[in-house]
């Protein structure tokens, strides 16, 4: 009797507990909201970062190599030479290294030269690989591409399409260059950076750059062209007339064959002072961008507490007013033979359902809201916005199983 | 029958002192008695009222009705012995606004733990000898004030009450609203035989009743 009073109480009168239900709902949605989509970018940020246990690079700003590197954004610090890549392979210390080189866009999606083995590479030995073709295949002649499904989707491109990539690595204004790619294959989602890009076997970056260089091959030489000239990123060096020859790359993925590997790699790269080419952790270094965003993320989360402490207050001081301005009603069930406990297991109950019905609302709309709000700068920002429902799929690995990571 | 002693009611005036709102030596009203309770405004009527169905506790003195001593019972005994025995008529029906005249009326009912589906044809039959057949579903806030007050005569009478309460039924009412409900009332209290007492300031309605209580600054007056 007393539930159903209660939800009478709410059901038919609407308007009397709209407000409550308003500022229950807010102070539900706006923690809901927060959380997620923060929980959502750090989960985004982790999934991006974590193909990339180390990667070489030219020296400068570590934050730029990884954002360059992992994120597409931003332009590149400079190249180094190949033989960096080669010195990496000989040390036994790595099980796969593979160069990345940068520099040409389509319509602002970047093209990223690199090696078949790419495709073959599995950042998690108990998970398939990384990059897997799902339509059409990986390249294998000069020109083929293989784009990204998030690519395809906003260019239109599909397998056997034809396109030119533009100089440089801003939104596809340039000139265009090189020669002709043709689309052999899309990937399958990876909920991350590289569902935005074009890959292309390094050997086409290095061709299509020739003209850089005046066909003169750089040997060790790095080209220094540091972010702010817009057309004039670091574009590969090319190799000279003879093919064959390797120019240079923007960056080496690096997956050590262990933990005692990848220590002993990094301190071989800073033992070499001389070398104008610096070996990072990325998860280290999104640990420490982590903890630059703290403060302002302490800020954030200090308003987000400051607007639910107020509405918390205000809802009890609505319920309180509520429950005041019933009291001729409580008086009527007293009299009809209502006990005392009775009227307050019926103010309790509808407050109940007050609260349970404006938390429900609230955390609908905040986790809608998220949800919309990924989904509208989902291909817009360097990292998808993952929810906690898309996990990757796969079981955790074996115990003892070495996984890519920083070194504490 | 209604019984009481030396009852005393104190309510405290702000100031640090008390004020008695009620002080009857003794009180007593024989079974199936008809009575109407007579006096100005603040001469206790509503305070006694309260006392005899348990709403209020005096400061002093014993109410016995039909050999209960309700100033003995704890509060939840209290309630439960209100709900069973008392029916109230107020001076507003007090109908609450979300509830259907159907469900206002059984609600009585429902608190005393009475068979719904029982209730709901006793209810059906007195909205039609009342002439407010088919009114069940609709929403208090349609009804005309004599007809809020004829549901609240309904509920009250449902749970087939010993002491029936009226406090001032009929002063919102117009002359043919107020007839027409003073004569349910006294049909009611002749057909079950309950005791009832009827609170008014209406000459009228005080000629119905063989009886009267007369009040005086809370006392009995002679």
């Amino acid at each position: 009797m007393i539930l159903r009073l209660a939800f009478l109480s709410i059901l038919r009168r609407p308007a009397r507990h709209m407000l409550l239900l308003l500022l229950l709902a807010a102070a539900c949605a706006l923690p809901v909201f927060l959380l997620q989509m923060t929980a959502g970018l750090y989960n985004g940020l982790n999934r991006a970062v974590e193909p990339f246990p180390i990667l070489m690079g030219a020296k400068g700003s570590p934050y730029q190599l990884v954002i360059n590197t992992v994120f597409l954004r931003d332009h590149p610090i400079g190249n180094i030479p190949y033989r960096d890549v080669e010195a990496l392979r000989e040390s036994g210390r790595a099980d796969l290294v593979i160069p990345l080189a940068f520099g040409d866009n389509y319509r602002g999606f970047r093209i990223v030269g690199t090696e078949p083995a790419l495709f073959e590479y599995k950042p998690n030995r108990t998970r398939g690989p990384w990059l897997s073709v799902a339509e059409g295949s990986a390249f294998a002649a000069p020109g083929d591409a293989v784009i990204g499904s998030e690519t395809a989707r906003r260019t239109g491109l599909t397998v056997g399409s034809t396109f030119r990539g533009i100089h440089g690595l801003t939104n596809g204004t340039g000139e265009e260059h090189g020669g002709t790619y043709r689309v052999t294959g899309i990937l399958a989602p990876v909920g991350g950076p590289y569902d935005t890009a074009i890959l292309v076997s390094i050997e086409d970056i290095w061709r299509a750059h020739r003209h850089e260089t005046g066909g003169q091959v750089r040997r060790g030489g790095i080209v220094r062209r540091h972010s702010g000239a817009a057309q004039a990123q670091a574009a590969p060096a090319a190799a000279e007339s003879a093919e064959g020859v390797k120019g240079d790359v923007t960056a080496v993925l690096v997956h050590p064959t262990g933990y005692r590997e990848a220590m002993q790699l990094l301190q071989e790269a800073q033992r070499a002072r001389s070398s104008d080419s610096q070996l990072i952790f990325p998860a280290q270094t999104l640990i420490a961008l982590y903890s630059m965003a703290g403060q302002s993320r302490e800020f954030w989360e200090l308003l987000t507490g400051g607007l639910i402490g107020a509405a918390v207050l205000i809802t009890l001081l609505a319920m309180y007013w509520n429950g005041l301005s019933r009291l001729s009603e409580f008086a009527l069930l007293r009299a009809l033979g209502a006990g005392d406990s009775a009227v307050l297991r019926l103010l309790a109950a509808e407050q109940a359902l007050l609260l349970l019905t404006g938390a429900a609302a609230g955390w609908l709309i905040g986790w809608g809201g998220s949800v919309l709000a990924a989904g509208a700068i989902e291909g817009r920002a360097a990292v998808g916005v993952s929810h906690p429902h898309r996990r990757e799929a796969g079981p955790p690995p074996p115990p003892g199983t070495w996984r890519p990571g920083p070194p504490w | 029958m209604i019984y009481g002693e030396h009852i005393q009611c104190d309510f405290p005036d702000g100031e640090g002192h008390h004020l008695r709102a009620l002080a009857i030596s003794a009180l007593t009203v024989p079974d199936h008695g008809c009575c109407a309770v007579i006096g100005p405004s603040g001469s206790g009527k509503s305070t006694l009222f309260r006392c005899l169905s348990g709403l209020l506790r005096p400061t002093a003195g014993r109410i016995l009705i039909d050999g209960t001593d309700i100033t003995a019972l704890g509060s939840g005994e209290l309630a439960k012995w209100r709900a069973g025995r008392v029916g109230f008529i107020f001076q507003q029906a007090l109908l609450l606004p979300y509830l259907t005249v159907m469900e206002n009326i059984l609600l009585a009912a429902d608190i005393a733990g009475l068979d719904r589906s029982q209730k709901r044809r006793e209810a059906e039959a007195w909205l039609a000898r009342l002439g407010m057949e088919g009114f069940g579903r609709r929403m208090p806030g349609r009804l005309s004030g004599g007809e809020k007050q004829r549901a609240g005569f309904i509920r009250a009478i449902l749970t087939a009450p010993q002491l029936l309460l009226a406090d001032e039924p009929t002063a919102s009412l117009d002359g043919d609203n107020s007839r027409l409900l003073m004569g349910c009332l006294l049909d009611y209290q002749r057909e079950s035989g309950c005791t009832l007492l009827c609170a008014t300031h209406d000459p009228a309605v005080q000629a119905l009743f063989p009886a009267q209580i007369r009040l005086m600054k809370g006392a009995l007056a002679s």
